[in-house]
């Protein structure tokens, strides 16, 4: 690929950008410091609230996995804070399972899923959101549509589908459906047709083919979106439990979330280490939010360029 | 004007098109010619033509199905376009701790449906806390049958959709927001605008595309509930199933080894005709404003 | 944005391309799952004892991952050439997993089900007779348990039993002496239940209550063991609206206006039922003994105050049982593989030695008899519930009908609650659950 080309078009792109949080008001002047407490006070009393309301069922199963074995958890009321807390119950999830070797699967699978989602997604999402041809509107309704469908509905057919492809009890079999959704088109088209229109004028210019003008110009310029695409699609690909469980046959092969399944049964069901288990299996999940939250967390907010 | 190829775009589109029609339009597409037949869980079944849509005519547990699903798509959706803008707009602004704000207005979205019911039934139930709270208030004398009058349960279903859907859409939100360019902003404040109106005549306008997406995707969503309802209800789609859902109701008929794929599938049918429809309306609706 | 207009003919052609390519891809709807039905095979399995099998359990990794793998390895020692793979499916998703095996064709060789999963499977002549290729060994099994395995109204047996369990009636005996009931004396009919859950309701003043309907589970066992006939005799229509069911749903009516049972229980399963034994707000949990374990596990406290008395039963005496059983589906290619493994798996040494893991009983009348079943003297609760069960399992029977899928449930159930509730009269809510499962079991045949 040619350096110069990306690199002019790169520069373009950081122009159009708006700036990354952490920048300061401009003119911070007395009385709108003053209006900037009040506002400020008020804000962390809402996310507060926000924190009261949203934060509940986590921190509730966080308790539960840290229950001791004396405490019964399903006293009336119920004990929010571990009287005993331990970390055995994470042990036991280890031991009863083997949880690394599923966690790998998972890991596999959704990693997969969000790269595929995020390439072809983008790919698509591009050509509905800058291309115009014949066929665009049937093309975009007919993502959409995919949307729809119940997948309970077609359970049966999608795995008719897939032992004819020779994908029963493979990983792949288990991406493939859901290697680019509806909802990752979308959300692509969606970004790539609120970059402005210039940006491409000026990459026509230079020269460039289609290829380039979506790798190097347009991409950059929708990272927070292909972040949210990325978070999505692990994050349903990590979830997911009625597919895998169907289309793998060897149990080696199974995902966390079928996995866990074996943490409560007929015979045992210790709620404990089945709140452990789901804790390992949300844990993952919050990480990634975390570490690409940068690239969609940059606000308006922050205002002006410094200096 | 750019000398394209006519095949340029259906190139990028390929991968898609080719995942979508093996693994969603094709298996639809047979659920469509399903609708059309008698056909059970295990196979078998022959053409009935009409048979399967007349009869849904006359099934009373669809139409009510049909109804609360239309009712929570009426009442989701528009809460579910403001309400995570209004969340977004909140955790937007860099102030110290708001990392830690921001991953836990996430984390209903990664929850369990299985752990998100247990604590909402918790709070919800009849000596729940939210009970206790309206008790002491005195805002009520009774405690009130969240969980097992069915007009009730439907609407504590659909706040734990909006619940589950903040963090959710407030993601989305955040993205499209990153793109309004901070420079419009800055021009607007010199010029004196305050925080509200720079929000309705700047970043509104920018976002617009946006809230429609959210909006489509909630009607799909809400159009599609199950899980809510079935948690809240215990798997039992409330009292009598008079809480149900359309989809609710397709996996009563189809699911299990004795399911009627060939009416689950008619159901299906109808249930995506509608969710298309009513996109479409939205879409038009949306872009005359 | 500018829409791109498309002329109507390509838009048509358009959609009917795609269309083909997606009915070629999606495979034809009519017709598949039309299995090799070999429903009635040779009366003797021929071939040699050789060859890989599959054999797929319900849910019991990893507890019992040892004794699986035990009985596999002594399997396989005993017969050079065989090999068997053990694959566990948890139950959640179970159902869906067997449609879209069935559907497939492809179903283990060895399936491990209850009952009521494996009726509509019968049905369809998925798998051997084993009442014609296995005949010499029924009798080593529990007659009620065999017969769980045949279809209504037609010829033959399509499981082997494997372990069951009988229902005892556990009891909070702290919450038993607030409520001034003997601490040793749990009620033992449907009459005596509902007194006691009485009693305890009005001593736990909102703090416990006596019971948990849990209707879902209870209600057809209880209207069976009150001697309502469910089904007529071919099996063919529901007939449980008798004026004995009548007053028995008048009665759980009353019960839930007396508030004796907790107010939010109506839609609640059994699910629900363990968590408030085990939070304490309810004092009487009929259920089976392996739930003891369980109890232990998240409710130490309650465990030690938990009592256990036999199985709550009507005028007729017949206790319930529950079965679980391994079937061989017709279209296995070492059917005589699948079937000799199976008859090892539930032979009488095999289920004495997974009754002494956890607290079910075995399906064949030889291991009963074992003094295991009958030694109290450790005192624990675990051997006493073992010793009630395993003395009522010889006149036990499975009580719920075949027919009583998880449709039919719903029906039932619904219209039960909705007459608790007072928005149907019993009568009517009966009648309309009998019209609705009849409906559904026409459309089934």
């Amino acid at each position: 690929m040619s350096n110069s080309t990306a690199s002019s078009s790169e520069t373009t792109v950081e122009a159009e950008r708006p700036r990354h949080a952490g920048d300061r008001d401009p003119a911070p002047g007395r009385p709108r410091r003053r209006r900037g407490v009040a506002g400020l006070a008020l804000r962390y009393l809402l996310l507060c609230v926000g924190f009261v309301f949203l934060a509940g069922p986590f921190l509730w199963q966080l308790s539960t996995s840290l229950k001791g074995p004396t405490e019964n958890i399903f006293d009336y009321p119920p004990q929010l804070i571990p009287a005993h807390p331990t970390l055995q119950n994470f042990a036991e999830v280890a031991d009863t399972i083997p949880v690394w070797q599923f966690a790998g699967n998972s890991l596999m699978v959704a990693v997969a899923a969000a790269t595929t989602n995020c390439l072809f997604g983008s790919m698509a999402g591009y050509a509905l959101a800058r291309m115009k041809f014949r066929g665009r509107t049937a093309a975009y309704w007919l993502f959409l549509s995919t949307m729809v469908i119940p997948f309970e509905v077609i359970m049966v057919s999608v795995f008719l589908t897939a032992r004819s492809l020779g994908l029963v009890d493979t990983l792949a079999g288990v991406i493939l459906p859901t290697a680019v959704t509806g909802l990752s088109i979308l959300l692509m088209r969606n970004a790539f047709l609120a970059l402005p229109r210039e940006l491409e004028e000026a990459a026509i210019l230079d020269g460039t083919s289609e290829w380039q003008r979506f790798w190097r110009v347009a991409m950059p310029s929708v990272r927070g979106t292909l972040s949210v695409v990325a978070i999505f699609s692990f994050m349903f690909a990590w979830d997911d439990f009625l597919w895998p469980l169907i289309v793998l046959k060897n149990p080696d092969n199974y995902t966390l979330t079928v996995g866990i399944q074996y943490l409560s049964g007929t015979f045992t069901s210790n709620q404990r280490v089945i709140a452990a288990g789901t804790m390992i299996a949300l844990i993952p999940l919050l990480a990634l939010f975390f570490s690409l939250q940068k690239y969609f967390f940059r606000g308006v907010g922050e205002g002006a360029v410094k200096g | 004007m750019t000398g394209r190829r006519w095949y340029t775009p259906w190139l990028f589109l390929a991968p898609a098109l080719l995942i979508a029609a093996t693994f969603s339009i094709g298996p639809f597409a047979n659920t469509a010619v399903l609708a059309f037949t008698n056909a059970k869980a295990l196979g078998g079944g022959h053409f009935t033509g009409l048979a399967n849509f007349i009869r849904m005519g006359q099934d009373d547990t669809f139409w009510l199905a049909m109804g609360n699903t239309a009712l929570y798509v009426v009442v989701c959706v528009p809460l579910l376009v403001t309400l995570p803008l209004l969340l977004a707009l909140l955790v937007q602004r860099q102030v110290p701790g708001i990392g830690f704000f921001r991953a836990v207005f996430y984390s209903p979205v990664v929850a369990s449906m299985v752990v998100v019911g247990l604590v909402w039934t918790w709070l919800l139930q009849s000596d729940g806390l939210v009970n206790w709270v309206l008790q002491s208030l005195q805002v009520i004398s009774g405690p009130l049958p969240f969980l097992t009058d069915a007009q009730l349960l439907l609407f504590s279903a659909m706040f734990v959709t909006v619940w589950k859907g903040l963090g959710y859409y407030m993601v989305v939100y955040l993205a499209a927001l990153a793109n309004v360019p901070a420079e419009l902003h800055e021009a607007a404040a010199l010029d004196g605008a305050g925080e509200v109106r720079r929000f309705w005549s700047i970043t509104v306008p920018t976002i617009r595309s946006t809230m429609l997406l959210v909006g489509i995707l909630s009607v799909i969503a809400s159009a599609k509930v199950f899980a809510e309802i079935y948690v809240m209800s215990n798997g039992s789609g409330g009292p009598g199933g008079q809480s149900q859902s359309l989809v609710f109701r397709i996996r009563d008929v189809g699911l299990g080894l004795a399911g009627e794929t060939g009416y689950a599938s008619a159901m299906s049918l109808v249930l995506f005709i509608c969710t298309v429809g009513f996109s479409i309306i939205f879409f038009r609706m949306s872009r005359e404003r | 944005m500018n829409r791109i207009r498309v002329r109507p003919g390509r838009r048509t052609r358009l959609g009917a391309a795609v269309t083909a390519i997606a009915l070629a891809l999606g495979g034809c709807g009519l017709g598949s799952g039309e299995n090799p039905g070999a429903a009635s095979g040779p009366a003797e399995l021929s071939g040699e004892l050789k060859g890989t099998i599959t054999f797929q359990t319900l849910q019991l990794k990893p507890t019992f991952t040892d004794y699986i793998n035990g009985v596999i390895a002594r399997f396989e020692e005993a017969h050079p050439g065989t090999e068997i793979n053990w694959v566990d499916i948890p139950f959640q998703g179970a159902q869906e997993k067997l449609t879209t095996d069935a559907t497939a064709g492809t179903l283990p060789d060895v399936v491990n089900l209850n009952p009521n999963f494996a009726q509509p499977l019968e049905q369809k002549k998925l798998f051997l007779d084993l009442a014609k290729v296995a005949g010499d060994v029924k009798d080593d099994y529990v007659p009620g348990a065999w017969d769980a395995f045949k279809v209504p109204g037609a010829d033959g047996a399509y499981g082997f039993p494997w372990y069951l369990t009988s229902e005892v009636t556990m009891y909070n005996a702290d919450l038993f002496a607030k409520a001034g009931l003997d601490r040793d004396k749990p009620p033992t009919t449907v009459q005596e239940l509902e007194q006691y859950a009485v009693k305890l309701a009005a001593a736990g003043r909102g703090q416990f209550y006596g019971l948990h309907p849990a209707l879902e589970n209870s209600f057809v066992t209880t209207l069976a063991k009150l001697g309502v006939p469910l089904l007529n005799e071919q099996g063919t229509k529901w007939t449980f609206n008798t004026p004995e069911a009548v007053r028995y749903v008048e009665q759980l009516k009353a019960l839930y206006d007396a508030k004796a049972v907790p107010a939010d229980s109506l839609t609640q399963d059994h699910s629900k039922e363990i968590e408030a034994y085990q939070a304490g707000k309810i004092a009487l949990f009929p259920s089976g003994p392996n739930f003891l374990t369980i109890v232990k596990e998240n409710a130490p406290k309650v465990a030690a105050v938990t009592k256990v008395g036999p199985q709550i039963t009507g005028p007729g005496g017949t206790p319930n049982m529950s079965v679980m059983g391994l079937l061989v589906p017709a279209a296995s290619k070492y059917q005589k593989l699948a079937v000799e493994f199976a008859k090892f798996i539930t032979n009488a040494e095999n289920q004495l030695a997974f009754a002494k893991i956890v607290t079910i009983l075995p399906s064949t009348t030889a291991s009963l008899k074992d003094p295991y079943f009958t030694d109290t003297s450790d005192g624990s609760v675990e051997s006493q519930a073992r010793k009630i069960s395993a003395e009522q399992i010889a006149k036990a029977r499975n009580l719920v009908p075949l027919q009583f899928d998880d449709r039919v449930k719903k029906v039932v159930i619904g219209k039960v609650q909705l007459a608790m509730q007072g928005k149907l009269s019993a009568k009517d809510a009966l009648d309309q659950a009998v019209d609705e499962s009849n409906q559904i079991l026409a459309n089934n045949g």
